[in-house]
């Protein structure tokens, strides 16, 4: 938690739809970005708390990882399978991605997150977007 | 044949004139032929050159006597058979008479002599060698009519063998031809296989590098569209009314375009998945259908009517997709109905289940069916009725991937009905 509201680490190579994500969940108001990263091998990275991500106070354990799916260097399913590796249970896991393919909503799902979202520019889907991952966040 | 009535030979050896003279006399009756020879001698020399159908021989000459000119005669392989009347004038010695029967005489005849004896045995004699004659000659007839007939089948048969072979040859040529007929058969097989082949992979290839660049577009689509929503949002109040209107524009023609490709994603999706089915009950598939579509135009006066539909082995998400697609239209174009009616049911026709979905709405010419299931058609214009034109596109592609087939009736103003069937295979 960063100021009562959840942390987030963004994982999408597209800075434009960072931007759109980061609004919309601004917006919201329940969510604050941690950190964003552009690739999987980023991802992997400030989790392990490795390189430049060792600072735990600059870079915060996430209570939320919105991840893409197709990135370059380490892919979306790469880092649900390292998660799932390390036993990492403390952080919700929802994957956000522009592919249409229901082979990949349930691949996701199968490797452990916690939610399949599709990208989209329309306000109120992205508002309800953030609705739900408040409910998913508030959870536990 | 040779005609018969030539006369006949007969020779006369005497060495007395007078005694040939008479026996000529005899015979003249006869109208033969009479040659005379005075001596064995020259009977011989006679019979040398000519045929003679009897031979009158005196036994008792001088020199040569008869008996002796006989055995030289009989000497003769071709006189063996001649026959020979001896006249003689012993009469009474037997061992003359047996004597000349030894020497292959035919007769006897003692002198003095009896002219109606002789002629009448000579006559025999005549005859005898004219039939023989005759026979000889129908002999002759036959052997020359039968080795004209042996010459003529050699020929037919040499024709034939010619004729043989040369269809031997012939159907040889038809083999050689047939063979390489069905080596060209095989080989024109083996390239029409390879060129589908390669149609294949390269529509395969196509529909994949379509996909990837319709993926592609998906992305920059949504963030113009979300680009042009955060100028609306954010700076609304310091733009012009002009420029408003126009990032209104860009906002609604980007999320279209973004919508077509959508679509259009879908598309390949059903073609590239493989089909997994499953017993679906499509009479509760529909009902969920409807409240989800009913829900989103809460202001429409629609009156729903739903058939008995029946549990179908299909995929269920595809032929949800299908009852979306069939039913959004039906909500569409009947909007401007104040009370539009929509209606799925389910009809048995030839074994094979019918479905159908009827509304009252604006329907469509049916000159212009044949555009109706095509990808990006659209027989309205965007600012009647809005779309992409892929809806129906998908809907037969659904359809026929379930080995169905789907068609639609309607006349302007008239509403429209769709039918589609899901195969003999996807009934249950």
């Amino acid at each position: 938690m960063i100021h009562d509201k959840y942390a987030v680490l963004l994982v999408d190579d597209s800075d434009d739809d960072r931007h759109f994500v980061r609004r919309a969940l601004e917006r919201h108001g329940r969510f604050a970005i941690a950190a964003e990263v552009s690739d999987g091998q980023e991802a992997i990275d400030y989790l392990a708390g490795t390189g430049p991500y060792a600072d735990r106070t600059a870079c915060p354990w996430p209570d939320l990882i919105l991840l893409d799916l197709k990135m370059p260097r380490k892919n979306g399913f790469d880092v649900l399978a390292w998660i799932r590796s390390q036993h990492i249970a403390d952080v919700k896991v929802v994957v956000l991605s522009g592919s249409f393919l229901e082979q990949d909503v349930t691949q996701s799902l199968e490797m452990g997150a916690h939610g399949y979202h599709k990208k989209t520019s329309v306000r109120q889907e992205q508002l309800e977007m953030a609705s739900q991952l408040e409910q998913l966040v508030a959870g536990g | 044949m040779t005609p018969i009535d030539t006369k006949a030979n007969i020779l006369l050896v005497d060495d007395r004139e007078d005694k040939r003279l008479a026996m000529e006399t005899v015979i003249a009756d006869l109208d033969q032929n009479i040659v005379q020879a005075a001596s064995g001698r020259e009977a011989l020399r006679h019979l040398l050159h000519q045929n003679f159908a009897v031979i009158l021989l005196d036994v008792n000459m001088p020199g040569m006597d008869g008996f002796e000119t006989a055995h030289l005669i009989r000497q003769r392989k071709s006189l063996e058979n001649i026959p020979i009347i001896f006249v003689s004038a012993i009469s009474d010695t037997e061992t003359h008479v047996s004597r000349g029967y030894s020497l292959g005489a035919v007769d006897y005849i003692l002198a003095p002599i009896v002219p109606e004896i002789l002629r009448a045995k000579v006559a025999v004699f005549v005859e005898l060698f004219k039939i023989t004659d005759q026979v000889k000659r129908q002999a002759e007839d036959l052997r020359l009519a039968h080795s004209e007939l042996e010459k003529r089948v050699e020929e037919r048969t040499r024709e034939l063998a010619r004729v043989n072979r040369s269809l031997q040859k012939e159907v040889k040529e038809r083999q050689r031809a047939e063979h390489e007929l069905r080596n060209l058969n095989g080989k024109l097989e083996e390239i029409v296989a390879e060129r589908t082949a390669e149609l294949l992979s390269a529509n395969r290839e196509l529909e994949t590098f379509s996909y990837s660049i319709a993926h592609d577009l998906r992305a920059p689509f949504r963030q113009i569209h979300g680009y042009a929503e955060i100028l609306q949002e954010d700076f609304s109040e310091i733009l012009p009314d002009e420029a408003t209107k126009y990032l209104s524009r860009i906002a609604d023609k980007s999320r279209e375009m973004e919508r077509m490709v959508d679509d259009l994603l879908r598309l390949f999706v059903v073609a590239k998945q493989p089909l997994t089915a499953a017993d679906e009950d499509l009479g509760a598939m529909a009902q969920s259908v409807m409240s989800a579509l009913r829900a989103e135009v809460p202001e429409r006066q629609i009156e729903w009517t739903l058939r008995t539909l029946p549990v179908v082995r299909c995929n269920g998400a595809l032929m949800r997709q299908v009852l979306e697609n069939l039913l959004n239209n039906a909500v569409k174009y009947t909007r401007p109905r104040t009370l539009a009616q929509i209606e799925l049911g389910c009809e048995r026709q030839d074994s094979q289940d019918v479905f159908y979905v009827r509304d009252n709405g604006v329907g469509f010419s049916m000159e212009q069916v044949d555009r109706l299931f095509g990808v990006f058609q659209r027989l309205h214009r965007p600012e009647e009725f809005e779309g992409t034109g892929v809806g129906l596109a998908l809907v037969a592609r659904i359809v026929a991937k379930h080995g169905g087939r789907v068609w639609a009736r309607s006349s302007v103003d008239q509403g429209a009905t769709f039918y589609f069937t899901l195969g003999k295979s996807g009934n249950t």
